[in-house]
C-alpha cells in the first residue's frame, strides 16, 4: 500500500506543478501516469478511492487555495466535497477491475472523464468544475480537443497520454500504441473540423488597477479615498485609448454600487475611452445583482448579470439569466462574471445566441498571491478553445489576458500590478462541434462506464484477501 | 539484497515529502497573502473591528460629549428618548448607539448603516467604519435619535 500511496502522492505533486505559474501542463501527463500506476491492480474499492482522492489533491489545492483567504473553512470543505468525484472513479475502477472489467489503461481515463462530467453539472455540483483535469492543458496543444467536446476532450487526452506512458514502461506496448493513436485521431479531428469564420477584429484593452481590497471597500464612505481609487482608472483608460483601444474592459464590481446613473469622478474615467465595459453591484427593484454595464458616452447600459454565484459569500445576490449578446464597437460580446467562467455551458449558450467575443470580468483580489487567479485564467482559456471565440479576461487584481479563439494567450498582464493589456482581438462567427453538440464525449464516457459497471456487476469478484 | 523495510520506508518518505510539498506551495501563497492583507488593512487603522477613515483628535469629532457609563441602565437613563432595537438593521441614522467597551458602556454616533459597514463618529477613534459583524457584538440595542446637525 505504501508504494501505491507514494505513487498517488507523486501524482498529486505533479498535478500541482502543472497548475503553478512556473509549471507546465505536460506534467499532468506524468501525474496521471503515476495515478494509473497507483491504482492498477488495486482490488479494494475503498483503497482505490483514497488513492485517487490523494492524487486529485494536486489539482484541487492550487485551484481552491485562494478561498482559504476569504472564508478559511471553505478550502477543506470544498476539497472534501469535491474529492468525491475522483474517489468514486477510483472505487468504480477497483470494483470493475476486480470482476475482469478491462484494462486500467483504458478504464481509468474513461472513469475520470465520466466522474468529472457528472461533477461539473451545474444543477448537481457546479463548483467541482474549478478543479477539472482539463484546466491543466490550457498551455498545451491538448486544449484544442476542447473545441470538439468541451472540457472532457483535454481531460481524456491527458488521461490517455498518462495511460500510454505507463504502457510504454510496463507494457503491453500495443496498448501504448493504441492509446497514442486514439489521442492522435482526436487531435486530428480537432484540427480539421472548422472552428468558425473570421468576422473582423476590434482593438480591446483591459485595465487593472490592482489597488487592493480595503481602499475599494471603503471608497463609498470617503470622497477623498474615492478620488484616489478612481485616478488610476482615469490614467490607464486614457493610456489605452491613446494606444488605439476601441473598447476598454474593467474588472468585476469596479464601479460603485447603484442602479443606472454613475456620478462624480467615475464619469471622467469612463469618458476617457470610446466604450467601456465594467462590473458593478446593481441595485435593481427585484434585488441585488453582480452585473456588467457598458458605457458608450451617454450613460450606463446593463449588459448582463452574473449567473454562477459563489456559495455563501454571494448569498446576498440574485442570480442572473442568460442574456443576448451586446453590440458595441462592431462586436457582439457576451459578458460573464467570475465563476461563470467555470461553466462551459454558459459560454456555449452565449455563442449559440450569436456572441462573437467572450468577456469575463472578475476580481480575484481576495486570493492574494495564491495560484487560484492563474487557475481562474486557465478556465477562461479553455472557454476560448471550446467555443472558438476570443476571450477578454479582465481581472482587477491580475493576471488579465486577451486570448485568441484557439486558446493562445495574445496579451497578458502581471498579477498585483496596475497596468493595461491591449491588442487586436479577432471576432469569429460559426460553431465549433462543442457549441453545436455540447460535451458529447462526457455523455459517451458516462454511458460506457455505466455499461462496463453493469456488465461486471454480474460477475463474481476475485479474491481480494 | 534490498531490505524490504528500507523500501517501505522509502515509499513512505516519498509520500510524505510529496504531500507536504503540495501543501507547502499552497501555504507559502496563503501566508504571504495574509501578511500583505494585514499590512493593507493596518494602513487604514484596522483593529479587527473597524477601519479609521479620519483619525480626528479625541474629543474633536462631536460637538456634544456622548459620555461613558458604568451600566446599561445608567446609559439608558441618561437619554429619556432612547429606544431599543433588535439589531443594526433597525437603526435609523443618525443615531447614538450605546456599545460595550470592556466593563463599561459608551456611545458612538452611527451616520450610515449598509450591508457590511456602519459609518460612525467614535469619540475615541474619529470617523470610523465598523464591520457590522463586529459592531453587532458590541451593540447593546439601545439607540438615541441624534440631531443631524450635531455631527462634525
Amino acid at each position: 500500500m505504501k508504494r501505491r500511496l507514494a505513487l498517488a502522492s507523486v501524482a498529486a505533486l505533479s498535478f500541482t506543478a502543472s497548475l503553478r505559474p512556473w509549471g507546465s501542463g505536460y506534467l499532468a501527463v506524468v501525474a496521471f501516469a503515476a495515478a494509473v500506476a497507483a491504482v492498477r491492480g488495486e482490488r479494494r474499492p475503498a483503497r482505490a478511492a483514497a488513492l485517487m482522492a490523494v492524487a486529485w489533491l494536486g489539482l484541487a489545492v492550487p485551484a481552491l487555495e485562494g478561498t482559504f483567504l476569504s472564508v478559511w473553512w471553505s478550502l477543506p470543505a470544498l476539497v472534501a466535497l469535491n474529492s468525491v468525484a475522483w474517489a468514486v472513479a477510483g472505487a468504480a475502477h477497483a470494483f470493475a477491475a476486480n470482476r475482469g472489467g478491462g484494462s486500467t489503461l483504458w478504464l481509468l481515463p474513461l472513469l475520470v472523464v465520466a466522474a468529472e462530467f457528472v461533477a461539473s453539472r451545474r444543477w448537481l455540483w457546479g463548483d467541482a468544475a474549478f478543479s477539472l483535469l482539463a484546466y491543466t492543458q490550457a498551455d498545451t496543444p491538448l486544449r484544442y480537443l476542447a473545441s470538439l467536446t468541451g472540457s472532457s476532450g483535454p481531460a481524456l487526452g491527458v488521461a490517455l497520454a498518462g495511460g500510454a506512458l505507463v504502457a510504454l514502461v510496463t507494457g503491453p506496448r500495443w496498448t501504448a500504441g493504441a492509446l497514442l493513436v486514439s489521442i492522435a485521431t482526436l487531435s486530428l479531428a480537432a484540427y480539421v473540423v472548422p472552428a468558425g469564420t473570421d468576422a473582423g477584429s476590434v482593438r480591446v484593452a483591459v485595465v487593472q488597477s490592482a489597488q487592493g481590497q480595503v481602499a475599494r471597500l471603503l471608497m463609498p464612505f470617503d470622497e477623498g479615498l474615492m478620488a484616489r481609487v478612481v485616478a488610476p482608472y482615469v490614467a490607464l483608460t486614457a493610456e489605452a485609448a491613446a494606444a488605439g483601444a476601441e473598447l476598454v474592459v474593467w474588472g468585476e464590481t469596479v464601479l460603485p454600487e447603484g442602479s443606472a446613473a454613475v456620478e462624480g469622478p467615475w464619469v471622467n474615467a469612463l469618458r476617457a475611452a470610446p466604450a467601456v465595459v465594467a462590473g458593478r453591484v446593481e441595485r435593481a427593484v427585484d434585488g441585488l445583482y453582480n452585473s456588467v454595464f457598458a458605457w458608450r458616452g451617454d450613460g450606463l447600459e446593463l449588459v448582463s448579470r452574473k449567473q454562477a454565484l459563489v456559495p455563501v459569500v454571494e448569498a446576498v445576490y440574485a442570480a442572473g439569466e442568460p442574456s443576448e449578446p451586446f453590440s458595441v464597437q462592431g462586436a457582439r460580446l457576451a459578458a460573464l462574471v467570475c465563476l461563470d467562467s467555470l461553466h462551459g455551458e454558459l459560454s456555449r449558450e452565449s455563442v449559440r445566441r450569436g456572441a462573437d467575443l467572450l468577456v469575463y470580468l472578475t476580481d480575484d483580489t481576495f486570493a492574494g498571491r495564491t495560484a487560484t487567479p492563474l487557475v481562474h485564467l486557465r478556465t477562461a482559456i479553455l472557454r476560448a478553445a471550446e467555443t472558438g471565440r476570443a476571450v477578454v479576461f479582465a481581472n482587477e487584481s491580475g493576471p488579465s489576458a486577451i486570448v485568441s479563439p484557439t486558446g493562445k494567450v495574445l496579451a497578458l498582464s502581471r498579477a498585483r500590478e496596475a497596468g493595461v493589456v491591449i491588442t487586436d482581438v479577432p471576432l469569429m462567427r460559426g460553431s465549433t462541434p462543442y457549441v453545436a453538440f455540447g460535451d458529447w464525449l462526457g455523455t459517451l464516457a458516462l454511458s460506457a462506464v455505466l455499461a462496463v459497471l453493469a456488465l461486471t456487476a454480474r460477475r463474481p469478484p476475485c479474491d481480494v484477501s | 539484497m534490498v531490505n524490504i523495510r528500507t523500501v517501505t520506508r522509502f515509499y513512505g518518505l516519498v509520500a510524505v515529502v510529496s504531500l507536504l510539498t503540495v501543501l507547502g506551495f499552497s501555504a507559502v501563497g496563503i501566508v504571504t497573502s495574509r501578511r500583505e492583507a494585514r499590512t493593507e488593512a493596518e494602513a487604514f487603522g484596522f483593529d479587527g473591528r473597524r477601519y479609521v477613515l479620519d483619525a480626528a483628535p479625541p474629543g474633536s469629532v462631536l460637538p456634544v460629549a456622548v459620555g461613558s457609563w458604568r451600566s446599561l441602565a445608567e446609559a439608558a437613563s441618561s437619554f429619556p428618548a432612547h429606544r431599543r432595537v433588535e439589531g443594526l438593521h433597525e437603526v435609523e441614522t443618525p443615531s447614538l448607539l450605546v456599545i460595550r467597551d470592556g466593563d463599561s458602556f459608551r456611545g458612538v454616533v452611527a451616520l450610515h448603516v449598509d450591508r457590511t459597514f456602519t459609518k460612525a463618529l467614535d469619540p475615541v477613534a474619529g470617523l470610523v467604519l465598523y464591520r457590522n459583524r463586529a459592531l453587532a457584538e458590541l451593540f447593546t440595542g439601545v439607540t438615541v435619535p441624534w440631531p443631524a446637525g450635531e455631527t462634525r
